[in-house]
This record gives structure tokens, C-alpha cells and sequence, in this order.
């Protein structure tokens, strides 16, 4: 079988020029790299001039089938040796950082992002290593240098099986099992969705004398003012207040009435409205827990946290509440209304859980089994491969690959070396829940205070008063003239107040929420036999 | 002439002595698999690495000659070229001065049999057909360009001889 490769920098073909090994390899993940040293043609030597320009490689073996398509990244010529040594990538970091986030969005069609979970890169690199955290698969370019996402589970049916003819001999290794220490098998999340509660309150009630007019001309009480009445809400903001004034001047059951501008000021009944705004802190914790147990059962729990938090404080200037207005919440109970600054969770949810059950199967995957053929320029990453060695069965995909042409003489060769992941533990009937958000935990309040105390009028200087008592809500005056028998009358302070239920609203509260999905770990065949 | 390199023949008081020996230079190897079946993987081959070497009374003289350069190299060592038929084609690289064209054989009985070459058109050499000939032959001589290291060369007093060798390669 003859062999050579061709080499092709900046449209010039150097092939001839080749000295050595050309190696190129591919890593799930990463860009391609080559590197090749060629003996320059006498002369003046510019390394410099090489960088950037367009490297291709294929391997002729009956046919050419191209092995790397990129640009050369590093030169470095010896002025010794007289040979020019060369690094090339496929550039793979580039093709995205030099686009924008929503044509990364396009290359990378897969998986999930939010802020909330990854700190936000200005690289778009860095953004679509995190994107690709949230999707069992990896993200490299193809030989020809298009970019292609491959899961990592393998095919059902592989692309190539090699054999005890045409594995190399001794080369097959399987000495890189996963270690315990690296696996995952359980990931706690906690994600506290962290807002605030915007509320308004309003509470209303009414006062009346508890007599009517004519009673009252007979027997005259003090009564409030109007303005003691409005200062009685003081703290709170008014939202309406009507009065009811007393009659006109008349003629009232043989009494005559004169209202004078004093008597104007006074009111024998009120219908009282009043309102107040504040926020209350909430956070919602989900904790979710996304585990194997079929990988628990075999190794044990190894359990790691991840937090995650999203946070939506209110900026407006909801609580300036000198003017009464309109409710901008929903009412939840009598009197009381509430609005969520809260921001939707689920997308950073489902990317915090696809992140876990992404962790769980990159672990699970650390089985790596590597082996030599004659080089095969069609393995590649994206390929899946079935080991069927007489002591070793395996499938798995393709992990990396690295062809390596030699073609001088004493150590020639053309030399594929395969490493292939394989998932594990191989244990049948897993289940493998749909990731999604769990149900919110919150719910609204309830069991407030939706009306103002019951507002009575409590007049002393009267036969049988009771004693008076600070708590009384209410207007609090006297008769004006004592109309019992002794003992002695009771003789109040005349005022008009009502004590506003307080504010016990504004501690933060905190709800949770439980719940968990299964991570199938894929089966792969994996038999050794001694 | 016996051998010339870079268009210096070489005078017979040079080389009372001679040797020249060919090795074939080729990038290839031998992979063996799992089951112990062979790949062979050749990069390339068919290049003549040529070691030649003599003593004589002269010393070699090849002393003016660029040695950067490929040189021309009429070896003295023939090849031989075997055939099932009276037609073989034989390698451009060949020496065509006389006494060193090519030379046809038949095999009759497992025994060379000289038999001439009728015709040699364009690398085709039709040799006359010998009665009960299994198979035919064609000696021929080398003449390729090759690289050269320097000569080394030494001299014995005793017997006044004057050795020398060199490496050439192929181009």
C-alpha cells in the first residue's frame, strides 16, 4: 500500500518539502490542531508571512480524502536545522468569536443559557463552551472545516468496527476507565428565585354619632371636626373621606337649628378610605435534585451543589404614595392587592438542570479506550466505533483521533490512533425523566386585614359611662350637659382616632419547593475478557 | 570507460580495485496487526542508494566537481530486469555508451543463454525468441542523477595505493 500526503499552505503546495512526521489531531470539543515541518527552498525565510494563511492536509492512499482544513497559527523556522516547523488550527474559536451572540445562537442550536446560571462573557467562545454545558454533545469542525454538533451518546449502528485485523497489535488500551473520584452521579440545585411583592393596601370604614339629629339638639353632644377626623389616618395615605355634615338651619322637632360657620366644621358621620404602599422581599427556592440512581446503586452517592440565583428588585417609584393611586397589582384578598416584580425562572431553571444531567453523563463518559490502525482519514469525531477484539468488545463515539504520516525512511508510517468514550454503568431499565421546571413553589397571601376597626362613638359625662379606655376606636367626646344620677358622670378626652391594623407584611418570605428527575445513563457495550 | 560521475570519466589506474553495491532506498514498513496479519505501508521507494568504492595507483580525482549539485553517474555495476516474455521495458536511466548497453538473456533450463536484443524502441526491448526459453532477462547499467558526498580518500606507502569511496543517493 503506498502512501503519501499532500500539503497545501496559502495555495502552494509544499507537499514535496515534507520532512517528517505530520501529525493532525481532533478533540471532541476542541479546535483541530496539525503540525508538519517542511525544508524551505534556499533563500530568504519569512515565518511571519505564513500566519494566517490556509493550510490544507490530505492523505493519498488510492484516493485523497482530505484530514485538515484551517490556518497556519505558528511558524518556527531554525536557522540550524534550515527546516520550517508549523502549528495550524481549524480555527474553531474563531468561527465564533467573530460573529455575534445570535449567530453563535445559530451555529450552536442546541442546549440552553441564562444568565442567571453563567456569568455573562464578553468571549463568544467562552459563551459557547457554556451553551454546550447544557447539551450531552460536542462542538467541533469536520475536516473540511464546517462546524457539526455530535451527541455524545453513539450511534445505534456504528460507522466502523475494527477487528483483531485491523487493530494494531498491542495498541489497544483500555487502562482509562473512569475513576470514581471524577463521577457524578447526583447534582443538588438550589435556585432561589429572589423578587419583591409589591403591595397596596386599602382600608375603609365609617363613623356615625349613633343618633339622630333631633336627639341630638335635645341633647347635645360634642362632636369632630372635620380636620381631627383626616388627622385620624394620618401615616397612611387618603384615598377619600366624606363626611356627613350636620342639617341646615331649621326649625328640628320645636328646637331652632342655626348653622353656624363653627358648626360647618363639625360632621356627625364619616366614611373613611385610606391606603398604603410597601414591598416585601420573596425568594422562591426550588431545590432540585437531578441523579442516576442506577450509577448511585453502583458507586455510591457522589453528590455536588450548584446555586443559582435570579433577582428582580423594583426600580420604579412604586412606593411614593404621598397621592393616592389606582392599584397596579391583582386584588387577592378584601382590601389588598399585590404585583410581582418577579422574572420567569424557567429558562434559567432548565438551564440550571440541563447543566446537572449534562455533568452526570460527561462522568459517566470517562471511559476511554484507545487503539491504533492504519490511518483511516474517515474517522473522526463525529463517527461512532465498535471495538470487537477478541478481548475487547466496545462501542462508543469518538473522543479523539489523531493521524499521524511519517514518511521517512526507517520510521515510516501512516497511523491512526482512535480513542473512543464509552458510557457506563451498562444497567438496563433506567429512567430518563423529561427535564422541566418544577411547578412554582408560591402562592398568594392570605388572611389579611381588609377593612379598619368597627368606628363607634363613645360619649362620657352621662350616667353609667364606662371607664374610658385608650384602645377605643372612634370618636370619644361628652354630653354637653350631665342628664343622670349620681354616682359621678365620666368625663372623656375628647378626640376622634382609630388605630390602623400595622404593617406585618414586610418580612422577606421565603418558599420552597422540592423535586427531582432521573438521568439515564445511555448503554454502551463494554465487555473485556481475559 | 568504467564509471564516470559528473562527466569525469574515471582512468583505470584509479580503481586496480572496484566495488560498487546498490541499496534501495524506501520509506516503508511493515505494520502487523491484532491477529498478526502484515500491512505494508510505503511512502515511497525505488530510490538507488550507491556505495562505491576502489584503490589503485592514481588517486580518484573527482576533486573539481560540485558536490551541491546532482551529479551524473554512470555506474558500473549492472542490473538485471526479468521477464516472463521477449518484452521488456526497461528504466530511462540507463547507460547507452558503448559496452554498456543493455544486454538480453534467455533462461533455458534454469541457464542464461545470451540471446541479442532485436529492437529497442522507446524503452521497449523486444530480445530475439530462444527455442524452450522459459523466461528472458536484460542487463542493463545504470545512469542516474545522483547526490554525493565528498570522497574520502586514503593512500598506503608500502604498496603506493591510493583508496577511495563514496556514497551516492538518488535523486
Amino acid at each position: 500500500m503506498a502512501f503519501s500526503v499532500s500539503v497545501i499552505i496559502n495555495a502552494v503546495d509544499v507537499s514535496s518539502k515534507i520532512k517528517g512526521l505530520v501529525t493532525v489531531k481532533g478533540v471532541e470539543g476542541a479546535a483541530r490542531i496539525a503540525r508538519f515541518t517542511i525544508n524551505p527552498d534556499a533563500g530568504v525565510i519569512d515565518p511571519y508571512s505564513y500566519i494566517g494563511k490556509p493550510v490544507t492536509i490530505n492523505y493519498i492512499d488510492g484516493s485523497s480524502d482530505r484530514i485538515f482544513t484551517g490556518i497556519a497559527t505558528k511558524p518556527s523556522y531554525s536557522i540550524y536545522t534550515g527546516l520550517l516547523s508549523f502549528v495550524c488550527t481549524d480555527n474553531l474559536q474563531e468561527e465564533v468569536e467573530l460573529v455575534d451572540r445570535a449567530a453563535v445562537d445559530l451555529l450552536l442550536p442546541v442546549g440552553y443559557w441564562d444568565k442567571a446560571v453563567f456569568n455573562d462573557p464578553t468571549e463568544n467562545w467562552s459563551y459557547s463552551q457554556q451553551r454546550m454545558s447544557t447539551y450531552p454533545g460536542s462542538f467541533n469542525k469536520d475536516v473540511n472545516g464546517a462546524v457539526v454538533i455530535t451527541d455524545w451518546q453513539p450511534k445505534a449502528i456504528p460507522d466502523f468496527t475494527f477487528t483483531d485485523s485491523t487493530i494494531v497489535d498491542k495498541s489497544l488500551d483500555i487502562s482509562a476507565l473512569a475513576e470514581r473520584r471524577n463521577i457524578t452521579n447526583s447534582v443538588k440545585i438550589t435556585f432561589q428565585n429572589r423578587y419583591q411583592r409589591l403591595w397596596q393596601r386599602e382600608l375603609s370604614g365609617s363613623w356615625a354619632l349613633g343618633m339622630t339629629f333631633d336627639a341630638w339638639l335635645l341633647d347635645p353632644t360634642d362632636l369632630p371636626t372635620k380636620q381631627m377626623v383626616e388627622q385620624a389616618a394620618s401615616g397612611w395615605t387618603k384615598k377619600a373621606i366624606s363626611f356627613t355634615d350636620l342639617l341646615p338651619s331649621g326649625m328640628y322637632s320645636g328646637v331652632s337649628w342655626n348653622l353656624s360657620l363653627y358648626a360647618q366644621t363639625l360632621c356627625q358621620g364619616a366614611s373613611i378610605a385610606v391606603a398604603k404602599r410597601w414591598k416585601q422581599n420573596i425568594t422562591d427556592t426550588y431545590t432540585i435534585t437531578v441523579q442516576s440512581a442506577a450509577s448511585i446503586t453502583q458507586h455510591g452517592l457522589l453528590e455536588v451543589e450548584q446555586k443559582h440565583s435570579l433577582t428582580a428588585d423594583d426600580n420604579s417609584s412604586f412606593a411614593e404614595f404621598k397621592e393616592y393611586k389606582a392599584p397596579t397589582g391583582t386584588l387577592v384578598e378584601a382590601g389588598n392587592y399585590v404585583e410581582l416584580t418577579a422574572l420567569s425562572p424557567n429558562n434559567a431553571i432548565l438551564t440550571a438542570v440541563n447543566v446537572a444531567k449534562t455533568k452526570i453523563l460527561a462522568s459517566h463518559r470517562n471511559n476511554r479506550l484507545t487503539f491504533k490502525t492504519a490511518l483511516d482519514a474517515s474517522i473522526d469525531t463525529d463517527k461512532t466505533v465498535r471495538i470487537n477484539h477478541t478481548k475487547v468488545q466496545a462501542t462508543g463515539k469518538v473522543a479523539s483521533v489523531t493521524h499521524e504520516i511519517d514518511m521517512t525512511v526507517g520510521s515510516a508510517r501512516a497511523i491512526t490512533t482512535c480513542t473512543i468514550a464509552v458510557y457506563s454503568p451498562n444497567i438496563a431499565a433506567q429512567t430518563d425523566d423529561a427535564l422541566t421546571v418544577p411547578t412554582s413553589p408560591y402562592t398568594d397571601p392570605s388572611g389579611l386585614v381588609g377593612t379598619l376597626p368597627a368606628l363607634n362613638s363613645y360619649l362620657g359625662n352621662v350616667d353609667l359611662a364606662p371607664v374610658e379606655d385608650p384602645n377605643w376606636n372612634g370618636f370619644i367626646g361628652n354630653y354637653e350637659e350631665w342628664t343622670g344620677t349620681p354616682p359621678a358622670p365620666e368625663f372623656y378626652n375628647e378626640r376622634f382616632s382609630f388605630e390602623i391594623p400595622a404593617i406585618t407584611d414586610t418580612a422577606a418570605v421565603d418558599y420552597a419547593g422540592i423535586s427531582s428527575f432521573n438521568v439515564a445513563i445511555p448503554q454502551n457495550e463494554l465487555v473485556v475478557i481475559k | 570507460m568504467y564509471f564516470s560521475l559528473g562527466g569525469i570519466d574515471v582512468p583505470i589506474e584509479c580503481f586496480a580495485d572496484f566495488e560498487q553495491s546498490y541499496d534501495v532506498l524506501t520509506a516503508s514498513s511493515i505494520l502487523r496487526m491484532s491477529d498478526g496479519s502484515a500491512i505494508k505501508q510505503t511512502a515511497w521507494g525505488g530510490k538507488l542508494k550507491i556505495n562505491t568504492s576502489g584503490s589503485g595507483w592514481a588517486p580518484l580525482g573527482f576533486t573539481g566537481l560540485n558536490f551541491e549539485n546532482p551529479l551524473l553517474f554512470k555506474c558500473a555495476k549492472p542490473r538485471a530486469l526479468d521477464g516472463a516474455t521477449e518484452i521488456i521495458t526497461l528504466p530511462a536511466a540507463r547507460r547507452t555508451d558503448s559496452g554498456y548497453t543493455p544486454i538480453g538473456f534467455a533462461v533455458v533450463d534454469n541457464e542464461l543463454v545470451e540471446t541479442p536484443i532485436d529492437s529497442l524502441v522507446a524503452n521497449v526491448a523486444t530480445l530475439i525468441t530462444v527455442a524452450n526459453a522459459t523466461a528472458y532477462r536484460v542487463h542493463y547499467w545504470p545512469e542516474i542523477s545522483v547526490f554525493v558526498k565528498e570522497p574520502a580518500e586514503n593512500w598506503n606507502k608500502s604498496g603506493n595505493s591510493h583508496g577511495w569511496s563514496f556514497e551516492a543517493e538518488e535523486v
